[in-house]
């Protein structure tokens, strides 16, 4: 009896046991699956990715050193020179190499002068250490407003020096240029300044204008704060008086800083701000800020209390203020193309057919010129010595300006949004200025900025400020911005023509891509070979547009339209002049599809 | 509850432990990996270098650190830290480049003195805080190596990631640990009151059954091993109980039928004894022979008459029938009645019995002819064992008690026998025939009797030094007894003043 029982319980047990065992395995095998990194399942979209702005660069600073023991003047120089470069902690480590006594603020906004290459430092007087000269080649300045300019010429400064007490040299005195600023080789602007703008209004109070700064990078946290600084400051020299800042004088931003909290700007303004125009202040702050990667809303604040803009919540977007955008004219949807076609007759483009416009079927225009409002059409004839000008639609163009000088030739006329006529006459190594108002006969400016200059291309930007030119200098063809400035009842003025990339030489056409781009038609210093370039007008790095495409000869760019280039393809073995469009408007660089033969595109503008 | 919240906790740290360590190895192995792909990409930035052209220098060390920086990408995964070693940045006048608001405190010195001196190409990695100019320090791994013979690369990763994820896992881990100990704490009161609670009932029932309640039971819940426990401990009570109880039927039904016994032999006792006497009277007018047993019948109906009135003594006492008549008598008048009674037997012995008795009355609350009884039983016990010598009669009283106690100078008792004495029927030498007086039951009796006054009845006896019994009563009826004026050893055989010794000394 006793045997019969083991032996059931130890067939029950042995029954038992790999049930235990698959039911241990099974446990096991179930937990490590929860652990596992997944090797299937579903496709997860994400959203694309926003345009990295140079803004989000990581950047790199420069850690000084303190001077040494025993370090002989011209070292001492250079060092106080190099140190001076680590602009983020106050300068502290530069201070060392200065005297007791000396004064010497930079600040947040130094006044920078902007050297190329390197600079020799020697003594003044051979013999006396204490006078050393430094000398370079000046590359431009930054005033402390933010604004660069470049100019040439040479470095040349002395620093005072002494010994003290312990037999150390240190600087005594600073040259009258350095006294409140820095001088920073070429590399070092581009690592401890960014390029960013602030945004004013047009004298109609419509769209803003940006004005590309240089604000030197103290921290990533500080540049919102600097941002609105900046921006209550007003416009650089370069755009006062052409725009319009709608903040009140005195206008201060409260508080240490602009708190950025999960993409919410707490903007804070002084009492001052109370006799302001809310929607314009508010449209000038979103625009600066939306800059910054980490600011996607805006709370605006006059001295705590927040306000908002009729019809807009207190947490503004950037989408509240498109209309002040001056590329959105037409509403973002593609922009109608005009062309000569391959016998020099004036076309509208549908598709990708160029189709007759009214009357003017026979009309020759070269390098036509479409108002904005797409109702009046310029152009040059053949020889480019007559400016035409006609209604689309209407009768043939008739001229209405000739060339002043015998050998004088028009560049291709363009619109500013006020309905104004510009273009330029070359004429020997100079130019002038024609200008034709709505409803008012060509006025011929003789004497304006560029008249030593010849003017490859002129183009007014829709926000109607500012012109970009294609300037020969130095027997180089360079970009320059200028602005335009309206008095009341008189002519508008544009001057204040500065380069804005040294890198793009010889530009043949250029036109507004949008308020912040410029396509252009011009080579880069690496480069031979003439091509479509995206410059941007803050100066950023340039971009190539297409690839291919064959000897291009003009080009017309728009917002939220594709770039367009006329360009000299063979073709049966005949070399013929065709347009041609990128084949996908997306992709910078993708491949030029030429579709249609003509020359000239144009859009309206 | 402790217990298990503790081993909770050491599980908890084990597991901390082991993810943190498994996570910091990742960072670190993903760490050394990007150096290397940095250090390969700046010295092959760095080939050619003229290292005397101090602006080449820095331009050089500042387009390798601007790249290095901009593959960290726009969240910030790494900081890179570019330095000249210190004699190096003297001659360069500057110390190197840091990317972003990375203070280089952040460098730890102990890492730069040994990358300093290791030999090209070996890497380094520690733990420390990455400082910031615009925000709080954080803890971060640094790695690092020399790049060239003049400078020293260093990648900074924040673990603030890494230190997200181990406040999450810690915060997952201490309210699972919670959740676990709040689970046992539960699971062992479930079992408290599956398993402790009966087993505690189980416990006490068994005692109220061992304090004599017979009837206890345990309550059957359910058919584990519990309800087994259970359904044993009642049957075995059950069991107990029918067992007790028949005992004590049977016990009933046996002094039942001795007290019927003695009652029916009574009176065909009377009828035998009326023409024993019958008998007797006329023993002249027999043949000597006959006489002589008529003389032997009325001896051995006397001695049968004295059984019975024991035995029915005795079941009285058996059936606790037996009643304390208690009065306050002197002691004194007990004894002489006792003694007058005995007189007669012990002269026919040859023993004289001595009296010892107190001058003062010794009064006490008790049923005089029971003592009286008692101390007859003593007497004649004593005579018929007194081998003709003394029988000694002491009287002593103190506060509480009364004692009297009998001594006889006969064969004495054995050792073990004091207490045998006592017993129904025992003989000292069952070979003896019993030819006096006693039925048997007389020192039984008189034990009973002792013991129905709350008193004592003590033997002692030495072989050939005689035997005293000492019976003590409490001076009131129903008090309890705590000592005897007299001792149980008799103390006549020494000198008076032995006595004296043996109460300063202690020692018998």
């Amino acid at each position: 009896m006793t045997s019969a029982r083991l032996t059931s319980t130890r067939l029950t047990s042995a029954r038992r046991l790999p049930v235990a065992l698959v039911l241990c395995v099974a446990a096991t095998l179930g937990v490590a699956g929860c652990v596992n990194v997944p090797t299937g399942g579903t496709v997860a979209s994400g959203r694309p990715a926003e345009r990295a702005l140079p803004v989000d660069d990581p950047y790199v600073r420069l850690i000084a050193y303190p001077p040494g023991r025993d370090w002989l003047p011209a070292k001492i120089v250079q060092g106080f020179l190099t140190s001076s470069a680590a602009s983020d902690d106050g300068q502290a480590v530069a201070r060392q190499y200065l005297a007791p006594g000396v004064d010497w603020e930079p600040g947040p906004r130094p006044r920078v002068t902007v050297y190329e290459g390197s600079l020799s430092i020697g003594p003044a007087i051979p013999a006396d250490a204490s006078r050393m000269q430094v000398m370079g080649t000046r590359l431009g300045k930054i005033d402390p407003d933010g604004q660069y300019q470049a100019l040439g010429g040479g470095v040349d400064q002395t620093f005072q020096l002494a010994r003290n007490a312990q037999g150390q040299w240190r600087i005594t005195a600073l040259p009258d240029a350095l006294r409140n600023g820095l001088l920073l080789g070429q590399r070092d602007v581009d690592r401890a300044f960014r390029t960013l703008n602030l945004y004013f209004f047009a004298p109609d109070r419509t769209v803003l204008v940006p004005n590309p700064i240089f604000l030197p990078l103290v921290n990533r946290r500080e540049l919102p704060s600097q941002l609105v600084r900046a921006v209550l400051t007003g416009p650089t020299f370069w755009l006062d008086g052409a725009v319009r800042s709608e903040f009140p004088s005195g206008t201060r931003l409260l508080g240490d800083r602009v708190d950025v909290t999960e993409g919410l700007a707490t903007v804070n303004l002084s009492n001052q701000a109370a006799k302001g125009s809310l929607p314009g202040m508010s449209a000038q702050l979103m625009w600066t800020l939306r800059q910054l990667p980490e600011v996607s809303r805006m709370r605006l604040q006059i001295d705590g209390e927040t306000v908002s803009p009729p019809g807009v919540s207190s947490a503004q977007t950037s989408q509240d203020w498109l209309a002040n955008d001056s590329d959105t004219t037409r509403e973002n949807s593609v922009q109608p193309v005009y062309l000569r076609d391959g016998s020099g007759r004036f076309r509208q483009l549908s598709g990708d057919n160029a189709l007759k416009v009214g009357a003017t079927d026979n009309a020759r225009v070269y390098h036509p010129a479409i108002s904005l409002d797409e109702r009046k059409v310029a152009g040059l004839d053949e020889s480019g010595e007559t400016l035409l000008l006609g209604d689309i639609g209407g009768a043939a163009p008739s001229a209405v300006a000739h060339v002043r000088d015998s050998k004088g030739r028009f560049t291709t006329p363009t619109w500013d949004r006020n309905g104004t006529l510009w273009t330029v006459e070359n004429y020997g190594s100079g130019s002038r200025l024609w200008l034709k108002e709505l409803g008012k006969d060509p006025v011929r400016v003789d004497d304006w900025d560029l008249h030593e200059n010849r003017i490859g291309a002129l183009r007014v930007a829709r926000d109607g400020v500012r012109v970009a030119a294609a300037v020969e200098y130095q027997g180089r063809t360079q970009i320059r911005i200028g602005r335009i400035q309206r008095y009341p009842g008189g002519m508008p003025q544009a001057s204040l023509f500065l380069p804005i990339s040294s890198e793009v030489v010889d530009v043949t056409d250029l036109a507004w891509r949008n308020a912040d781009e410029l396509a252009v038609l011009g080579r880069t210093q690496q480069q031979p070979q003439p091509l479509a370039l995206q410059v941007p007008v803050s100066g950023g790095s340039i971009q190539t547009i297409g690839i291919g495409g064959g000897d291009m000869t003009s080009i017309a760019a728009a917002p939220h339209s594709p770039v367009l280039v006329s360009a000299k393809v063979t073709e049966k073995g005949k070399d013929i002049e065709k347009i041609c469009r990128q084949s996908d408007v997306r992709d910078l660089i993708s491949e030029w599809q030429c579709f249609v033969g003509g020359h000239d595109p144009a859009y309206p503008g | 509850m402790a217990i298990s919240a503790v081993v909770v906790v050491v599980l908890g740290v084990f597991l901390m432990q082991q993810i943190t360590t498994a996570l910091l190895d990742a960072k670190e192995k993903a760490a050394t990996q990007q150096l290397d792909e940095g250090l390969s990409i700046a010295q092959q930035r760095l080939s050619g270098i003229d290292i005397s052209d101090h602006d080449e220098v820095r331009a050089k060390l500042d387009s390798i650190s601007r790249e290095l920086a901009r593959r960290s990408g726009p969240s910030g995964l790494y900081q890179v830290v570019t330095l000249l070693d210190p004699v190096d940045a003297a001659d360069y006048e500057f110390s190197g480049f840091a990317s972003t608001d990375v203070d280089d405190r952040s460098v730890p010195n102990r890492l730069r003195a040994q990358v300093e001196k290791a030999p090209l190409g070996t890497r380094f990695s520690t733990y420390g805080r990455l400082y910031y100019n615009d925000q709080a320090a954080e803890p971060g791994l640094i790695v690092g190596s020399r790049l060239g013979s003049r400078f020293e690369l260093y990648y900074l990763f924040p673990l603030d990631q890494e230190q997200q994820t181990l406040t999450f896992v810690q915060s997952t881990l201490l309210g699972v640990g919670a959740a676990l100990v709040l689970l046992l704490a539960a699971i062992a009161s479930v079992v408290t009151r599956q398993v402790v609670i009966p087993v505690r009932l189980a416990a006490q029932a068994a005692e109220r059954l061992a304090a004599g309640r017979l009837e206890e039971r345990m309550k059957v819940r359910g058919e584990d091993d519990l309800a087994r426990l259970a359904t044993s401990f009642n049957d075995m009570a059950a069991n107990l109980q029918e067992k007790i109880l028949q005992l004590e039927g049977l016990s009933q039904v046996q002094r039942q039928f001795v007290s019927d016994v003695s009652h029916e032999l009574r009176t065909p006792l009377t009828t035998v004894r009326i023409a024993a006497d019958l008998l007797y009277e006329h023993r002249d007018q027999f043949e000597p022979a006959v006489g002589r047993s008529a003389e032997l019948l009325q001896n051995q109906l006397e001695r049968f008459e004295a059984l019975l009135a024991d035995l029915l003594e005795i079941s009285r006492h058996d059936a606790g029938a037996a009643t304390l008549d208690a009065e306050s008598v002197d002691l004194r008048d007990v004894v002489l009645r006792a003694v007058g009674d005995t007189e007669g037997l012990a002269e026919r012995k040859g023993s004289r019995l001595v009296q010892q008795l107190p001058g003062e009355p010794c009064m006490a609350e008790v049923d005089w002819r029971r003592v009286e009884r008692i101390l007859r039983n003593l007497l004649v016990n004593a005579v018929e064992h007194g081998d003709g010598e003394d029988v000694v009669i002491t009287v002593a009283a103190d506060r509480d008690a009364v004692a009297i106690a009998v001594r006889d100078h006969g064969v004495g008792l054995r050792p073990g026998e004091a207490q045998m004495v006592f017993d129904r029927f025992w003989r000292a030498d069952p070979a003896r025939a019993r030819t006096t007086g006693g039925t048997g039951l007389g020192l039984s009796i008189a034990r009973e009797d002792a013991q129905l006054h709350g008193g004592w009845l003590q033997a002692w006896g030495e072989p050939g030094m005689g035997s005293q019994f000492r019976l003590s009563l409490p001076r009131v009826a129903g008090a309890e007894l705590r000592g005897s004026p007299l001792p149980l050893v008799p103390l006549d055989d020494r000198p008076p003043f032995s006595e004296l010794e043996q109460d300063a000394g202690g020692v018998r």
